[in-house]
């Protein structure tokens, strides 16, 4: 190898080592990891100004579009921190880490709405997929199991699958074949939120394939859907984004 | 006073009851013309015909209005009782695809119509899946 060529590799491994979210694509760590890294994008409120991590609502459904202007995720702030450096596994077997969430109390979480058994989602019409809050019931948590008494879980309501917020999204009950994928985000010392990759199987490339005729109408076609959301995302309440909530 | 009490309730039950057994055996009948309906867009499929898909889009539409209008909490178990909003949204989603079909159909995309029909599939048996709690 000439000194230019090992110039290059040194430089290139200390961008990706010093900010991470300047890289875009699809990693394959050693120990397995999934990240797929796409454009850098802060998170904003319906007036442009910044969302800061600590004036966000706790158990509140927040909504914001990422990383496709047609693919919305779930942004909340539990109450209270969620676990570190979860295990996980995608349906075909494949293992990653979930960190956790980020903020000062590290409850911040945000998940792609899109739950991969039938790809149930969050539209503008209705959504079956939301977050219960804690004490809450939910149909999806049985007696058997723990959270029918706690709540703070994200349900999929069309066949009743429940996900564990504070585990990236773990299947807790249900036919949901793996977790939702993560938004993996960034808090900057300025209190602001950032989105900057997904962790985990994600099912982009199904649901715009599936949801062809609902992206025309709700988006003027696929193609805008598909388009990838660049510098910022809105942030909106749940209840503002679509018109009825189903829980079960 | 007491008795005539009691004998209207027993004629109010009766009455809802009988209502809704014909409800639910309304619903068997619109469930067994669609399914006839969706075997005529899969034929029209097969042996590339697009108008009889068409025919089987129309029969099929013609028969949403049981699942979009009805009541189902009145003859769904009790456990399944608040699916109904489910059923409405899965019928909403094969009138989509129905109408997307059609529109396949007419731009010449034989791959896209063919796509819908799956979905339309898709979204039938994805209501089953709840209310039988396979």
């Amino acid at each position: 190898m000439d000194r230019r060529g090992f110039l290059k590799i040194v430089g290139g491994a200390s961008v990706i080592a010093v900010a991470p979210s300047i890289i875009e694509g699809t990693l394959h760590a050693d120990d397995g990891t999934l990240y797929r890294a796409y454009k850098k994008v802060q998170l904003l409120d319906a007036n442009g100004n910044p969302i800061l991590a600590s004036k966000l609502t706790k158990e509140k459904n927040y909504v914001f579009n990422y990383p496709h202007a047609g693919t919305s995720c779930l942004l909340i702030s539990l109450p209270k921190a969620t676990d570190r450096k979860v295990s996980l596994k995608s349906e075909d077997g494949e293992e990653y880490v979930w960190n956790g969430g980020v903020g000062k109390e590290n409850n911040i979480v945000a998940y792609s709405a899109i739950c991969p058994h039938q790809l149930t989602h969050i539209n503008k019409k209705d959504t079956f997929i939301s977050y219960t809050e804690s004490g809450k019931k939910t149909m999806a948590c049985t007696k058997e199991m723990p959270c029918s008494k706690t709540g703070s879980v994200i349900v999929c309501g069309s066949h009743l699958s429940a996900y564990d917020p504070y585990k990236g999204c773990k299947v807790l009950g249900g036919p949901a074949p793996q977790p939702l994928a993560s938004i993996v985000l960034e808090h900057h010392d300025d209190d602001t939120l950032w989105a900057v990759g997904v962790l985990g199987p994600d099912k982009f490339h199904e649901f715009f394939k599936i949801f062809k005729p609902e992206l025309k109408e709700q988006y003027g076609g696929k193609r805008k859907a598909k388009k990838k959301v660049k510098k910022s995302a809105q942030v909106v309440a749940l209840s503002e984004f679509t018109k009825d909530i189903i829980r079960y | 006073m007491k008795v005539f009490f009691m004998a209207i309730t027993f004629v109010f039950l009766a009455t809802s009851t009988m209502a809704s057994d014909k409800e639910k055996a309304q619903l068997a009948s619109e469930m067994r013309s669609m399914l006839s309906a969706v075997e005529l867009i899969q034929k029209g499929g097969f042996y590339s015909k697009p108008e009889m898909m068409k025919e089987g889009v129309k029969k099929l539409k013609s028969k949403l209005m049981i699942l979009e209008s009805s009541d189902a909490s009145k003859y769904l178990p009790d456990d399944k009782k608040k699916a109904a909003k489910f059923a409405n949204k899965r019928a909403s989603m094969i009138e989509m695809y129905a109408n997307d079909l059609i529109d396949s159909i007419n731009h010449n995309n034989m791959d896209d119509a063919l796509e819908d029909y799956t979905q339309i599939i898709r979204q039938c048996t994805s209501c089953h899946l709840r209310m039988r709690s396979y």
